[in-house]
């Protein structure tokens, strides 16, 4: 069995078991990750502990501080199981078939991945939200998700999806070097 | 052994500033404190970047974790809860410790105890060796926090009687620092450029201990005028051209905060007829806080406690210590959907809405 999280966009939490899906809750609440989580790992878990042989984490893009928590669960799930974590990439939970997927990101920026059978294979890439580069493949899907399942993710994992190690965030963390300290008295005359 | 025999084994997360912190304890005693920071990644900003703290979170969790076992010879199925901090503290880091505990409660299906942080810096006391004694009062002081409290009982009366209206005092060490070109963090390159400076040579205000506070603002601490102050004394020397006497302006700053902490938390004291004063938080660190507490302390008539430094600053530890404490009591977990507050008050030990 496999058991995916992920909390890029809204919390999923699913179990696959060969190919079938035993387990799968969705909180279409892109907040309260961490709250969502524990009652839907606790769900998941209950009766499937000693049957789980690989935990899969949805690595992103998504907002940086509700993504976070589903990997750390994660994580911390199959530390606890004594089975490995793999990371994939979240757009890969949105569709089995062929497409472009997008996902917002905030900042009016999407992010894209070019997704074939239920794989990325290119991306995830960040673009102005009003201008998402059109593929060049006529025909491609384009699919604008609100969403990610993570029965697709575990499905994904299984069928081999490319391993990604840390975080997707797409940017760099907001941090601006201190310039120095600022003025607190008034220039005395002559001397501004 | 028996369960009544055998105390219960806890392991702490605490993420609620820049320490990634996992503890495991039995009962009262310390099994393990393994802390990672990630203090040299913010030192170019001269401060703690969340962000930066809540990645770095994400990638220290699990190696900090599997550290924390192998320091206590212990796997997890000798583990009998997990105890996380819920706050207070920064958002984005409480929820990567929030996750990784409920990932590891419920692979392994043991009680979440989501705590208090500022009650941890007090459970801290108990791992020392030596029994805590109640009531006491409790300045706790780092980088996120400046608050002083009134313990009556750790599971369950705690009170608040102050805390900083503006910058921590740790926040307030890092800024001066930065004022006068010295390094991240502050405490420390403060402490150093002290040496030799006369702590008397400039003249800085000690925030909220006029007459007029007593009323409102007898027991909270305020650092933005004495960093002003400092800023001011910067430029005037600037402006004059003379060049600035660092050691004295480094130890007239130390001076003024130390003066206030221990002023306060003795009136503290003094007020609620509590011999007993406890210190907490990264701050401690600092030797000169330390030397003038032990002096007034004596003076007052109050016995003081300073648990060892590595569980004073932030750690995983005295998060276990406050779960152990709940798990003995026989208190319920906390429900698993709680979440990170990042101003929960200190009345709170346990979190329990979901
Ligand atoms: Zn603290």
């Amino acid at each position: 069995m496999i058991l995916a999280v992920d909390t890029s966009l809204g919390t999923s939490v699913a179990v696959l078991d060969g190919d079938e899906v035993v387990f799968a809750e969705r909180a279409d609440d892109a907040r309260r990750h961490a709250e969502h989580l524990g009652g839907m790992l606790e769900r998941a878990l209950e009766g499937r502990r000693d049957r789980i042989e690989l935990v899969v984490a949805g690595m992103g893009p998504g907002a940086f501080t509700g993504l976070r928590v589903g990997i750390a669960a994660a994580r911390a799930v199959a530390l606890g199981l004594g089975v490995p974590c793999e990371g994939v990439a979240s757009h890969a939970g949105v569709t089995q078939g062929d497409a472009q997927v997008t996902t917002d990101v905030r900042r009016r920026e999407r992010a894209w991945s070019l997704v074939e059978a239920g794989l990325v294979v290119d991306g995830p890439h960040l673009a102005p939200a009003d201008a998402v580069p059109d593929p060049g493949r006529p025909g491609l899907a384009r699919i604008d998700a609100d969403a990610i399942d993570a029965a697709l993710l575990a499905r994904a994992a299984a069928r081999g999806a490319a391993r990604i190690e840390q975080a997707l965030y797409l940017r760099e963390a907001d941090a601006v070097a201190s310039a120095g300290p600022k003025r607190v008295s008034q220039p005395t005359a002559g001397r501004s | 052994m028996s369960a009544e025999q055998r105390a219960p084994v806890v392991l702490g997360i605490e993420t609620s500033c820049d320490e990634t912190g996992v503890g495991i304890v039995r009962g009262t005693e310390l099994l393990a404190n393994r802390i990672a920071s990630s203090m040299d990644l913010h030192a170019r900003f001269g401060g703690v970047v969340p962000e930066i703290a809540a990645r770095a979170h994400l990638e220290a969790m699990e190696p900090t974790i599997r550290a924390a076992l192998d320091d206590a010879g212990l796997d997890l199925d000798e583990v009998d809860a997990i105890a996380v901090t819920a706050g207070p503290g920064l958002a984005g880091a409480l929820m990567v410790g929030i996750g990784a505990a409920k990932g590891l409660a419920t692979a392994r299906d043991l009680p979440l105890y989501g705590v208090n942080h500022l009650v941890g810096h007090v459970a801290a006391d108990v791992l020392s060796g030596e029994p805590l004694e109640l009531p006491t009062i409790a300045l706790l002081v780092s980088g996120g926090h400046t608050s002083l409290l009134l313990v009556r009982d750790l599971a369950g009366d705690v009170e608040l009687l102050g805390e900083t209206i503006d910058d921590a005092a740790g926040e307030a060490f890092d800024k001066t620092a930065r004022l006068l070109g010295l390094s991240y963090p502050g405490g420390p390159s403060i402490d150093a450029a002290a040496v030799g400076g006369n702590s008397a040579a400039v003249r800085l205000p000690r925030g909220l201990t006029a007459p007029k506070d007593r009323e409102r603002h007898r027991f909270d601490f305020s650092f933005s005028g004495l960093k002003t102050a400092v800023a001011r004394h910067v430029e005037r020397a600037e402006a004059a051209g003379e060049p600035l006497a660092t050691a004295d302006v480094a130890a007239s700053f130390r001076e003024a905060v130390v003066d206030v902490l221990v002023a306060k938390a003795l009136d503290a004291c003094a007020e609620h007829g509590i011999p007993r004063l406890l210190l907490g938080g990264g701050v401690v660190a600092n030797r000169r806080l330390r030397e003038v507490a032990v002096d007034r302390c004596a003076a007052a008539g109050v016995a003081l406690r300073i648990p060892p430094l590595d569980l004073c600053t932030d750690n995983g530890a005295m998060i276990a210590a406050v779960g152990a404490m709940l798990v003995a009591r026989g208190d319920g977990p906390s429900p698993l959907g709680f979440a990170a507050e990042s101003t929960l008050d200190a009345s709170v030990v346990q979190v329990v809405d979901a």
